[in-house]
Protein backbone atom coordinates (compact mmCIF):
# COMPACT_ATOMS: atom_id res chain seq x y z
CA UNK A 1 0.00 0.00 0.00
CA UNK A 2 1.10 3.57 -0.68
CA UNK A 3 3.14 5.46 1.94
CA UNK A 4 0.72 8.37 1.63
CA UNK A 5 -2.76 7.69 2.92
CA UNK A 6 -4.27 10.64 1.08
CA UNK A 7 -3.15 11.93 -2.28
CA UNK A 8 -5.13 14.52 -4.22
CA UNK A 9 -4.27 15.88 -7.65
CA UNK A 10 -5.83 19.25 -8.45
CA UNK A 11 -9.27 18.30 -7.15
CA UNK A 12 -11.87 20.94 -7.72
CA UNK A 13 -15.49 21.07 -6.64
CA UNK A 14 -18.01 23.57 -7.91
CA UNK A 15 -21.50 24.23 -6.56
CA UNK A 16 -23.27 26.01 -9.40
CA UNK A 17 -21.26 29.23 -9.75
CA UNK A 18 -19.34 28.84 -6.48
CA UNK A 19 -15.96 27.10 -6.43
CA UNK A 20 -15.72 25.41 -3.02
CA UNK A 21 -12.40 23.63 -3.61
CA UNK A 22 -9.97 24.90 -6.21
CA UNK A 23 -7.29 22.61 -7.70
CA UNK A 24 -6.24 21.23 -4.34
CA UNK A 25 -3.15 19.05 -4.34
CA UNK A 26 -2.04 17.55 -1.05
CA UNK A 27 -0.36 14.43 0.24
CA UNK A 28 -0.82 13.07 3.74
CA UNK A 29 1.81 10.61 5.02
CA UNK A 30 0.79 7.60 7.10
CA UNK A 31 0.72 7.77 10.90
CA UNK A 32 0.57 11.53 11.45
CA UNK A 33 -2.03 14.06 12.54
CA UNK A 34 -2.50 16.28 9.50
CA UNK A 35 -4.08 19.66 10.14
CA UNK A 36 -6.25 21.16 7.44
CA UNK A 37 -6.61 24.79 8.41
CA UNK A 38 -8.79 27.46 6.97
CA UNK A 39 -11.36 30.09 7.85
CA UNK A 40 -15.09 29.26 7.79
CA UNK A 41 -16.32 28.49 4.29
CA UNK A 42 -12.86 27.78 2.94
CA UNK A 43 -13.76 24.29 1.63
CA UNK A 44 -12.59 22.07 4.50
CA UNK A 45 -15.83 20.12 4.90
CA UNK A 46 -16.27 19.78 1.14
CA UNK A 47 -12.75 18.34 0.94
CA UNK A 48 -13.54 15.75 3.63
CA UNK A 49 -16.76 14.81 1.86
CA UNK A 50 -14.86 14.30 -1.39
CA UNK A 51 -12.16 12.25 0.34
CA UNK A 52 -14.84 10.01 1.88
CA UNK A 53 -16.43 9.53 -1.53
CA UNK A 54 -19.64 11.27 -0.45
CA UNK A 55 -19.21 13.98 -3.08
CA UNK A 56 -17.56 13.63 -6.46
CA UNK A 57 -15.01 16.23 -7.49
CA UNK A 58 -15.94 18.35 -10.49
CA UNK A 59 -12.43 17.71 -11.79
CA UNK A 60 -9.16 16.23 -10.56
CA UNK A 61 -8.42 12.97 -8.82
CA UNK A 62 -8.04 11.81 -5.24
CA UNK A 63 -6.87 8.60 -3.64
CA UNK A 64 -7.46 7.59 -0.05
CA UNK A 65 -5.62 4.53 1.33
CA UNK A 66 -4.80 3.69 -2.28
CA UNK A 67 -8.46 3.71 -3.43
CA UNK A 68 -9.88 6.13 -5.95
CA UNK A 69 -12.55 8.26 -4.26
CA UNK A 70 -14.88 8.09 -7.26
CA UNK A 71 -14.41 4.45 -8.27
CA UNK A 72 -14.00 2.81 -4.85
CA UNK A 73 -15.81 4.94 -2.25
CA UNK A 74 -17.11 1.87 -0.38
CA UNK A 75 -13.56 0.57 0.15
CA UNK A 76 -12.56 3.94 1.57
CA UNK A 77 -15.52 4.18 3.96
CA UNK A 78 -14.86 0.62 5.12
CA UNK A 79 -11.40 1.62 6.37
CA UNK A 80 -12.07 5.15 7.63
CA UNK A 81 -13.74 6.69 10.64
CA UNK A 82 -15.32 10.12 10.54
CA UNK A 83 -16.56 12.80 12.85
CA UNK A 84 -18.29 15.19 10.49
CA UNK A 85 -19.63 18.70 10.95
CA UNK A 86 -22.24 17.50 13.48
CA UNK A 87 -21.65 14.78 16.10
CA UNK A 88 -24.47 12.78 14.43
CA UNK A 89 -25.51 11.01 17.64
CA UNK A 90 -28.87 9.36 18.20
CA UNK A 91 -29.87 11.59 21.06
CA UNK A 92 -32.65 9.37 22.37
CA UNK A 93 -30.33 6.39 22.63
CA UNK A 94 -27.85 5.90 25.43
CA UNK A 95 -24.15 6.46 24.79
CA UNK A 96 -23.61 2.72 24.90
CA UNK A 97 -26.39 2.08 22.37
CA UNK A 98 -24.99 4.77 20.08
CA UNK A 99 -21.72 2.87 20.00
CA UNK A 100 -23.55 -0.48 19.74
CA UNK A 101 -25.30 0.72 16.55
CA UNK A 102 -22.00 1.55 14.87
CA UNK A 103 -20.20 -1.50 16.25
CA UNK A 104 -22.88 -3.62 14.55
CA UNK A 105 -22.52 -1.58 11.38
CA UNK A 106 -18.78 -2.35 11.43
CA UNK A 107 -19.58 -6.03 11.89
CA UNK A 108 -17.78 -6.35 15.20
CA UNK A 109 -18.44 -9.52 17.17
CA UNK A 110 -20.34 -9.33 20.46
CA UNK A 111 -17.33 -9.90 22.76
CA UNK A 112 -15.07 -7.56 20.79
CA UNK A 113 -17.88 -4.99 20.66
CA UNK A 114 -18.36 -4.88 24.42
CA UNK A 115 -14.63 -4.73 25.16
CA UNK A 116 -13.96 -1.98 22.62
CA UNK A 117 -16.91 0.15 23.78
CA UNK A 118 -15.72 -0.12 27.39
CA UNK A 119 -12.15 0.72 26.39
CA UNK A 120 -13.12 3.83 24.43
CA UNK A 121 -15.70 5.12 26.90
CA UNK A 122 -13.15 4.76 29.69
CA UNK A 123 -10.44 6.47 27.62
CA UNK A 124 -12.68 9.49 27.10
CA UNK A 125 -13.97 9.47 30.69
CA UNK A 126 -17.56 8.67 29.69
CA UNK A 127 -18.00 5.17 31.11
CA UNK A 128 -19.94 6.21 34.22
CA UNK A 129 -22.67 7.88 32.17
CA UNK A 130 -22.92 5.25 29.46
CA UNK A 131 -26.59 4.48 30.22
CA UNK A 132 -27.76 8.11 29.91
CA UNK A 133 -29.40 9.24 26.67
CA UNK A 134 -26.80 11.08 24.59
CA UNK A 135 -29.22 14.01 24.26
CA UNK A 136 -28.85 14.80 27.96
CA UNK A 137 -25.07 15.19 27.68
CA UNK A 138 -23.05 18.41 27.36
CA UNK A 139 -21.74 19.45 23.96
CA UNK A 140 -18.20 18.48 24.93
CA UNK A 141 -19.23 14.99 26.04
CA UNK A 142 -21.17 14.50 22.82
CA UNK A 143 -18.09 15.44 20.81
CA UNK A 144 -15.98 12.94 22.77
CA UNK A 145 -18.59 10.25 22.20
CA UNK A 146 -18.63 11.04 18.49
CA UNK A 147 -14.83 10.72 18.36
CA UNK A 148 -15.07 7.40 20.22
CA UNK A 149 -17.66 6.22 17.69
CA UNK A 150 -15.38 7.19 14.81
CA UNK A 151 -12.52 5.16 16.33
CA UNK A 152 -14.64 2.13 17.23
CA UNK A 153 -13.55 -0.15 14.40
CA UNK A 154 -9.87 0.84 14.61
CA UNK A 155 -9.86 2.71 11.28
CA UNK A 156 -6.64 3.23 9.36
CA UNK A 157 -7.59 6.86 8.78
CA UNK A 158 -9.69 9.16 10.90
CA UNK A 159 -11.39 12.30 9.58
CA UNK A 160 -12.20 14.86 12.25
CA UNK A 161 -14.10 17.91 11.06
CA UNK A 162 -13.73 20.72 13.59
CA UNK A 163 -13.84 18.45 16.67
CA UNK A 164 -13.56 21.33 19.12
CA UNK A 165 -15.98 23.71 17.38
CA UNK A 166 -18.51 25.15 19.81
CA UNK A 167 -16.71 23.87 22.91
CA UNK A 168 -15.65 26.08 25.80
CA UNK A 169 -11.85 26.36 26.29
CA UNK A 170 -11.77 23.82 29.14
CA UNK A 171 -13.78 21.23 27.19
CA UNK A 172 -11.72 21.90 24.05
CA UNK A 173 -8.44 21.31 25.90
CA UNK A 174 -9.89 18.17 27.54
CA UNK A 175 -10.97 16.78 24.18
CA UNK A 176 -7.65 17.66 22.58
CA UNK A 177 -5.59 15.97 25.30
CA UNK A 178 -7.70 12.80 25.30
CA UNK A 179 -7.71 12.74 21.52
CA UNK A 180 -3.93 13.12 21.40
CA UNK A 181 -3.43 10.28 23.85
CA UNK A 182 -5.85 7.89 22.09
CA UNK A 183 -4.44 8.72 18.65
CA UNK A 184 -0.89 8.12 19.89
CA UNK A 185 -1.87 4.79 21.46
CA UNK A 186 -3.76 3.52 18.41
CA UNK A 187 -1.30 4.81 15.80
CA UNK A 188 -4.06 6.05 13.53
CA UNK A 189 -3.56 8.67 10.82
CA UNK A 190 -5.76 11.70 11.44
CA UNK A 191 -7.01 14.28 8.96
CA UNK A 192 -8.09 17.14 11.20
CA UNK A 193 -9.85 20.25 9.97
CA UNK A 194 -9.92 23.17 12.35
CA UNK A 195 -9.71 26.89 12.69
CA UNK A 196 -8.46 26.49 16.24
CA UNK A 197 -4.79 27.15 15.57
CA UNK A 198 -3.45 26.40 19.01
CA UNK A 199 -5.14 23.00 18.75
CA UNK A 200 -3.48 22.42 15.37
CA UNK A 201 -0.13 23.59 16.73
CA UNK A 202 -0.27 21.06 19.58
CA UNK A 203 -1.68 18.10 17.67
CA UNK A 204 -0.43 18.27 14.10
CA UNK A 205 2.93 17.30 12.70
CA UNK A 206 2.00 18.65 9.27
CA UNK A 207 -0.53 21.28 8.23
CA UNK A 208 -2.08 22.72 5.10
CA UNK A 209 -3.67 26.14 4.99
CA UNK A 210 -6.51 26.82 2.58
CA UNK A 211 -8.61 29.84 1.80
CA UNK A 212 -11.54 29.94 -0.60
CA UNK A 213 -10.69 26.41 -1.64
CA UNK A 214 -7.11 27.25 -2.62
CA UNK A 215 -4.05 25.78 -0.93
CA UNK A 216 -1.94 28.61 0.46
CA UNK A 217 0.81 26.63 2.16
CA UNK A 218 1.64 23.14 3.33
CA UNK A 219 4.31 21.58 5.53
CA UNK A 220 5.35 20.95 9.14
CA UNK A 221 4.27 23.84 11.44
CA UNK A 222 7.92 24.70 12.25
CA UNK A 223 8.80 24.95 8.60
CA UNK A 224 5.80 27.16 7.92
CA UNK A 225 6.76 29.39 10.81
CA UNK A 226 10.30 29.70 9.47
CA UNK A 227 9.11 30.28 5.94
CA UNK A 228 6.32 32.71 6.55
CA UNK A 229 6.49 33.96 10.06
CA UNK A 230 8.30 36.85 11.62
CA UNK A 231 10.23 36.76 14.89
CA UNK A 232 9.18 38.78 17.85
CA UNK A 233 11.66 40.22 20.36
CA UNK A 234 10.56 41.75 23.64
CA UNK A 235 13.12 43.92 25.43
CA UNK A 236 12.48 45.01 29.03
CA UNK A 237 14.43 47.97 30.42
CA UNK A 238 14.69 51.79 30.44
CA UNK A 239 15.72 54.56 28.08
CA UNK A 240 13.77 53.57 24.95
CA UNK A 241 13.31 57.07 23.61
CA UNK A 242 11.07 57.89 20.65
CA UNK A 243 14.16 58.78 18.61
CA UNK A 244 15.65 55.40 19.31
CA UNK A 245 12.44 53.60 18.36
CA UNK A 246 12.23 55.59 15.11
CA UNK A 247 15.86 54.77 14.37
CA UNK A 248 15.16 51.06 14.90
CA UNK A 249 12.17 51.18 12.58
CA UNK A 250 14.37 52.34 9.72
CA UNK A 251 16.58 49.26 9.91
CA UNK A 252 15.94 46.65 7.19
CA UNK A 253 15.86 43.79 9.74
CA UNK A 254 13.01 45.42 11.69
CA UNK A 255 9.42 45.22 10.50
CA UNK A 256 8.00 47.22 13.38
CA UNK A 257 9.07 48.66 16.71
CA UNK A 258 6.75 49.85 19.49
CA UNK A 259 7.35 50.68 23.12
CA UNK A 260 5.19 51.09 26.18
CA UNK A 261 5.77 50.92 29.96
CA UNK A 262 9.43 50.05 29.66
CA UNK A 263 8.83 47.30 27.12
CA UNK A 264 10.11 47.48 23.59
CA UNK A 265 8.45 45.15 21.09
CA UNK A 266 10.30 44.41 17.86
CA UNK A 267 8.97 42.43 14.91
CA UNK A 268 11.93 41.13 12.94
CA UNK A 269 12.25 39.94 9.39
CA UNK A 270 12.48 36.18 9.06
CA UNK A 271 16.10 35.08 9.64
CA UNK A 272 17.20 38.35 11.23
CA UNK A 273 19.31 38.25 14.38
CA UNK A 274 18.44 40.11 17.56
CA UNK A 275 22.01 40.54 18.88
CA UNK A 276 23.06 43.52 16.64
CA UNK A 277 19.88 45.35 17.64
CA UNK A 278 20.52 44.80 21.33
CA UNK A 279 24.08 46.11 20.87
CA UNK A 280 22.66 49.20 19.15
CA UNK A 281 20.26 49.78 22.04
CA UNK A 282 23.04 49.50 24.62
CA UNK A 283 25.27 51.81 22.60
CA UNK A 284 22.42 54.35 22.43
CA UNK A 285 22.28 54.35 26.25
CA UNK A 286 19.33 52.08 26.96
CA UNK A 287 19.45 49.94 30.11
CA UNK A 288 18.41 46.39 29.34
CA UNK A 289 17.16 44.00 32.00
CA UNK A 290 15.65 41.22 29.95
CA UNK A 291 15.43 40.09 26.30
CA UNK A 292 12.85 37.50 25.15
CA UNK A 293 12.83 36.14 21.62
CA UNK A 294 9.69 34.37 20.40
CA UNK A 295 9.04 32.56 17.17
CA UNK A 296 5.88 33.46 15.31
CA UNK A 297 2.95 31.27 16.27
CA UNK A 298 0.99 29.22 13.76
CA UNK A 299 -1.71 31.81 14.20
CA UNK A 300 0.66 34.55 13.01
CA UNK A 301 1.61 32.41 10.01
CA UNK A 302 -2.01 31.65 9.24
CA UNK A 303 -3.05 35.29 9.45
CA UNK A 304 -0.07 36.34 7.33
CA UNK A 305 -0.97 33.79 4.66
CA UNK A 306 -4.62 34.78 4.60
CA UNK A 307 -3.71 38.47 4.50
CA UNK A 308 -1.24 37.89 1.67
CA UNK A 309 -3.85 35.96 -0.29
CA UNK A 310 -6.43 38.68 0.28
CA UNK A 311 -3.99 41.33 -0.92
CA UNK A 312 -3.18 39.29 -4.02
CA UNK A 313 -6.86 39.27 -5.10
CA UNK B 1 -25.95 -7.57 2.97
CA UNK B 2 -28.62 -9.35 5.07
CA UNK B 3 -26.58 -8.67 8.17
CA UNK B 4 -26.40 -4.96 7.32
CA UNK B 5 -30.15 -4.79 6.65
CA UNK B 6 -30.69 -6.47 10.03
CA UNK B 7 -28.47 -3.86 11.68
CA UNK B 8 -30.44 -0.99 10.14
CA UNK B 9 -33.74 -2.59 11.24
CA UNK B 10 -32.38 -3.05 14.77
CA UNK B 11 -31.27 0.58 14.87
CA UNK B 12 -34.62 1.87 13.60
CA UNK B 13 -36.59 -0.18 16.14
CA UNK B 14 -34.28 0.83 18.96
CA UNK B 15 -34.84 4.50 18.08
CA UNK B 16 -38.58 4.01 17.77
CA UNK B 17 -38.80 2.41 21.19
CA UNK B 18 -36.62 5.16 22.66
CA UNK B 19 -38.86 7.79 21.04
CA UNK B 20 -42.05 6.22 22.42
CA UNK B 21 -40.67 5.77 25.93
CA UNK B 22 -38.60 8.91 26.30
CA UNK B 23 -40.58 10.15 29.31
CA UNK B 24 -42.88 8.41 31.77
CA UNK B 25 -45.96 10.11 30.26
CA UNK B 26 -44.97 9.01 26.74
CA UNK B 27 -44.48 5.44 27.98
CA UNK B 28 -47.92 5.49 29.66
CA UNK B 29 -49.47 6.95 26.49
CA UNK B 30 -47.94 4.20 24.33
CA UNK B 31 -49.13 1.49 26.74
CA UNK B 32 -52.62 3.05 26.92
CA UNK B 33 -52.99 3.21 23.12
CA UNK B 34 -51.80 -0.40 22.75
CA UNK B 35 -54.19 -1.54 25.53
CA UNK B 36 -57.21 0.21 23.91
CA UNK B 37 -56.45 -1.28 20.47
CA UNK B 38 -55.94 -4.78 21.87
CA UNK B 39 -59.07 -4.44 24.02
CA UNK B 40 -61.17 -3.56 20.95
CA UNK B 41 -59.63 -6.44 18.98
CA UNK B 42 -60.46 -8.94 21.76
CA UNK B 43 -63.94 -7.45 22.36
CA UNK B 44 -64.91 -7.48 18.68
CA UNK B 45 -62.93 -10.62 17.80
CA UNK B 46 -65.80 -12.66 16.34
CA UNK B 47 -67.06 -9.68 14.35
CA UNK B 48 -63.57 -9.04 12.91
CA UNK B 49 -63.08 -12.69 11.97
CA UNK B 50 -66.51 -13.06 10.36
CA UNK B 51 -66.38 -9.75 8.48
CA UNK B 52 -63.35 -8.74 6.38
CA UNK B 53 -64.69 -5.17 6.19
CA UNK B 54 -64.09 -4.84 9.94
CA UNK B 55 -60.36 -5.14 9.27
CA UNK B 56 -60.37 -1.89 7.30
CA UNK B 57 -60.31 0.36 10.37
CA UNK B 58 -57.33 -1.24 12.18
CA UNK B 59 -55.46 -1.71 8.91
CA UNK B 60 -55.99 1.95 7.98
CA UNK B 61 -54.85 3.07 11.45
CA UNK B 62 -51.72 0.94 11.12
CA UNK B 63 -51.02 2.32 7.64
CA UNK B 64 -51.14 5.82 9.18
CA UNK B 65 -48.63 4.65 11.78
CA UNK B 66 -46.42 3.29 9.00
CA UNK B 67 -46.61 6.61 7.14
CA UNK B 68 -45.48 8.40 10.30
CA UNK B 69 -42.57 6.02 10.84
CA UNK B 70 -41.42 6.27 7.24
CA UNK B 71 -41.78 10.07 7.14
CA UNK B 72 -39.20 10.16 9.92
CA UNK B 73 -36.87 7.62 8.29
CA UNK B 74 -34.74 9.97 6.16
CA UNK B 75 -36.18 13.44 6.82
CA UNK B 76 -35.91 12.85 10.58
CA UNK B 77 -32.31 11.73 10.36
CA UNK B 78 -31.51 14.72 8.17
CA UNK B 79 -33.21 17.04 10.66
CA UNK B 80 -31.33 15.52 13.60
CA UNK B 81 -28.01 15.61 11.67
CA UNK B 82 -27.46 11.85 11.95
CA UNK B 83 -27.89 11.05 8.26
CA UNK B 84 -24.47 12.21 7.06
CA UNK B 85 -22.66 10.09 9.66
CA UNK B 86 -24.72 7.07 8.63
CA UNK B 87 -23.93 7.76 4.97
CA UNK B 88 -20.22 8.02 5.80
CA UNK B 89 -20.29 4.49 7.24
CA UNK B 90 -19.57 1.28 5.37
CA UNK B 91 -23.27 0.51 4.81
CA UNK B 92 -24.30 0.25 1.18
CA UNK B 93 -27.11 2.37 -0.29
CA UNK B 94 -29.28 -0.72 -0.68
CA UNK B 95 -28.75 -1.91 2.90
CA UNK B 96 -29.78 1.51 4.29
CA UNK B 97 -32.81 1.83 2.01
CA UNK B 98 -34.08 -1.74 2.41
CA UNK B 99 -33.36 -1.69 6.15
CA UNK B 100 -35.39 1.45 6.70
CA UNK B 101 -38.31 0.25 4.55
CA UNK B 102 -38.27 -3.19 6.16
CA UNK B 103 -38.15 -1.77 9.69
CA UNK B 104 -41.48 0.03 9.19
CA UNK B 105 -43.14 -2.76 7.23
CA UNK B 106 -42.17 -5.54 9.65
CA UNK B 107 -43.31 -3.55 12.65
CA UNK B 108 -46.71 -2.56 11.24
CA UNK B 109 -47.38 -5.86 9.53
CA UNK B 110 -46.25 -7.64 12.68
CA UNK B 111 -48.78 -5.62 14.69
CA UNK B 112 -51.50 -6.51 12.17
CA UNK B 113 -50.48 -10.15 12.35
CA UNK B 114 -50.55 -10.02 16.13
CA UNK B 115 -53.97 -8.29 16.17
CA UNK B 116 -55.44 -10.79 13.71
CA UNK B 117 -53.97 -13.73 15.62
CA UNK B 118 -55.39 -12.33 18.83
CA UNK B 119 -58.80 -11.90 17.19
CA UNK B 120 -58.75 -15.51 15.94
CA UNK B 121 -57.73 -16.72 19.39
CA UNK B 122 -60.29 -14.59 21.22
CA UNK B 123 -63.06 -15.67 18.85
CA UNK B 124 -62.15 -19.36 19.41
CA UNK B 125 -62.06 -18.99 23.21
CA UNK B 126 -65.14 -16.78 23.52
CA UNK B 127 -67.46 -17.52 20.55
CA UNK B 128 -70.42 -15.10 20.55
CA UNK B 129 -72.50 -17.04 18.03
CA UNK B 130 -71.70 -15.11 14.85
CA UNK B 131 -70.80 -17.37 11.93
CA UNK B 132 -67.09 -17.47 11.05
CA UNK B 133 -67.17 -16.65 7.35
CA UNK B 134 -63.39 -16.28 6.89
CA UNK B 135 -61.36 -19.44 6.50
CA UNK B 136 -57.76 -19.61 7.68
CA UNK B 137 -56.70 -19.51 4.00
CA UNK B 138 -58.58 -16.26 3.52
CA UNK B 139 -57.02 -14.73 6.61
CA UNK B 140 -53.54 -15.70 5.35
CA UNK B 141 -54.35 -14.22 1.92
CA UNK B 142 -55.60 -10.98 3.50
CA UNK B 143 -52.44 -10.75 5.61
CA UNK B 144 -50.28 -11.41 2.53
CA UNK B 145 -52.02 -8.64 0.59
CA UNK B 146 -51.75 -6.35 3.59
CA UNK B 147 -48.01 -7.06 3.66
CA UNK B 148 -47.75 -5.96 0.02
CA UNK B 149 -49.85 -2.89 0.78
CA UNK B 150 -47.52 -1.98 3.67
CA UNK B 151 -44.52 -2.46 1.39
CA UNK B 152 -46.00 -0.19 -1.29
CA UNK B 153 -46.93 2.41 1.30
CA UNK B 154 -43.48 2.21 2.87
CA UNK B 155 -41.69 2.70 -0.49
CA UNK B 156 -43.92 5.67 -1.36
CA UNK B 157 -43.36 7.26 2.05
CA UNK B 158 -39.61 6.63 1.76
CA UNK B 159 -39.54 8.63 -1.50
CA UNK B 160 -41.37 11.49 0.22
CA UNK B 161 -39.01 11.31 3.21
CA UNK B 162 -35.94 11.27 0.94
CA UNK B 163 -37.11 14.48 -0.70
CA UNK B 164 -38.44 16.35 2.34
CA UNK B 165 -36.14 18.62 4.35
CA UNK B 166 -38.09 18.07 7.58
CA UNK B 167 -40.35 15.41 9.09
CA UNK B 168 -43.20 17.90 9.30
CA UNK B 169 -42.99 18.55 5.58
CA UNK B 170 -42.86 14.82 4.83
CA UNK B 171 -45.97 14.22 6.95
CA UNK B 172 -47.78 17.13 5.27
CA UNK B 173 -46.96 15.77 1.81
CA UNK B 174 -48.12 12.29 2.79
CA UNK B 175 -51.36 13.61 4.35
CA UNK B 176 -52.17 15.64 1.24
CA UNK B 177 -51.38 12.66 -0.99
CA UNK B 178 -53.67 10.44 1.13
CA UNK B 179 -56.51 12.96 0.94
CA UNK B 180 -56.13 13.43 -2.81
CA UNK B 181 -56.10 9.65 -3.37
CA UNK B 182 -59.10 9.24 -1.05
CA UNK B 183 -61.19 11.86 -2.85
CA UNK B 184 -60.17 10.55 -6.27
CA UNK B 185 -61.29 7.09 -5.06
CA UNK B 186 -64.62 8.39 -3.76
CA UNK B 187 -65.18 10.37 -6.96
CA UNK B 188 -64.26 7.37 -9.13
CA UNK B 189 -66.58 5.02 -7.21
CA UNK B 190 -69.45 7.49 -7.61
CA UNK B 191 -68.87 7.53 -11.37
CA UNK B 192 -68.80 3.73 -11.83
CA UNK B 193 -71.85 2.44 -13.77
CA UNK B 194 -74.32 0.44 -11.55
CA UNK B 195 -73.77 -2.90 -13.38
CA UNK B 196 -69.97 -2.59 -12.84
CA UNK B 197 -70.59 -1.89 -9.16
CA UNK B 198 -72.66 -5.08 -8.86
CA UNK B 199 -69.89 -7.10 -10.49
CA UNK B 200 -67.25 -5.55 -8.22
CA UNK B 201 -69.36 -6.21 -5.10
CA UNK B 202 -69.78 -9.84 -6.17
CA UNK B 203 -66.02 -10.13 -6.56
CA UNK B 204 -65.30 -8.60 -3.15
CA UNK B 205 -68.12 -10.44 -1.36
CA UNK B 206 -66.79 -13.89 -2.10
CA UNK B 207 -67.16 -14.97 -5.68
CA UNK B 208 -63.74 -15.59 -7.30
CA UNK B 209 -62.02 -14.38 -4.13
CA UNK B 210 -58.79 -16.21 -4.94
CA UNK B 211 -58.66 -14.64 -8.39
CA UNK B 212 -59.31 -11.19 -6.86
CA UNK B 213 -56.54 -11.73 -4.33
CA UNK B 214 -54.11 -12.78 -7.05
CA UNK B 215 -54.95 -9.75 -9.19
CA UNK B 216 -54.54 -7.44 -6.18
CA UNK B 217 -51.21 -9.07 -5.33
CA UNK B 218 -49.97 -8.69 -8.91
CA UNK B 219 -51.00 -5.01 -9.07
CA UNK B 220 -49.39 -4.28 -5.70
CA UNK B 221 -46.18 -6.14 -6.67
CA UNK B 222 -45.87 -4.04 -9.84
CA UNK B 223 -46.48 -0.88 -7.82
CA UNK B 224 -43.87 -1.92 -5.25
CA UNK B 225 -41.26 -2.56 -7.96
CA UNK B 226 -41.96 0.84 -9.48
CA UNK B 227 -41.88 2.69 -6.15
CA UNK B 228 -38.77 0.88 -4.92
CA UNK B 229 -36.99 1.67 -8.20
CA UNK B 230 -37.94 5.33 -7.79
CA UNK B 231 -36.70 5.34 -4.17
CA UNK B 232 -33.44 3.68 -5.25
CA UNK B 233 -32.92 6.35 -7.92
CA UNK B 234 -33.62 9.09 -5.39
CA UNK B 235 -31.17 7.63 -2.86
CA UNK B 236 -27.92 9.36 -3.78
CA UNK B 237 -25.42 10.12 -1.04
CA UNK B 238 -24.26 13.42 -2.51
CA UNK B 239 -27.83 14.59 -3.02
CA UNK B 240 -28.89 13.55 0.48
CA UNK B 241 -25.99 15.43 2.03
CA UNK B 242 -26.35 18.59 -0.03
CA UNK B 243 -30.15 18.72 0.26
Amino acid sequence: MAASVIRTQTITRDFKSTRAVDALTIEVPRGIVFGFLGPNGSGKTTTIRMLLGLLEPTSGKAEVLGFDTVKKPDDIRLRCGALLEHPGLYERLSAEDNLQVYARIWNMREVERRARIKELLESFGLWDRRKDPAGTWSHGMKKKLAVARAMLHRPALLFLDEPSAGLDPVAAVGLRDELASVVRREGVTVFLTTHNLSEAEKLCSRVAVIRQGRLLAEGPPDQLRDRKGTHRVEVVGNGFSDDLVNKLQLLPAVLSATQSNGRLLLQLQNGSKAAPLIRLLVEAGAEIEEVRKEKASLEDVFLALVEEDRDAE
Amino acid sequence: MLNDIGTVIWKEWKELVARSTRTRSETLKTIAVAAVILGIVVWRASHIISNPGALIVPSFALIQLLAGIMADSFAGERERHTLETLLASRLSDLAILIGKIAAGVLLVWGLMLFATGLAVLASAIRPDGSPASLSLGNIVAILAIYFLLCLAMSCAAAIVSLRAPTVRQAIQTLTWSFMILFFIGVFAIARIPPQWKTTLMRVFMGENLVRTELIAAAILSGLILFLFGAARLRFQRARLILD
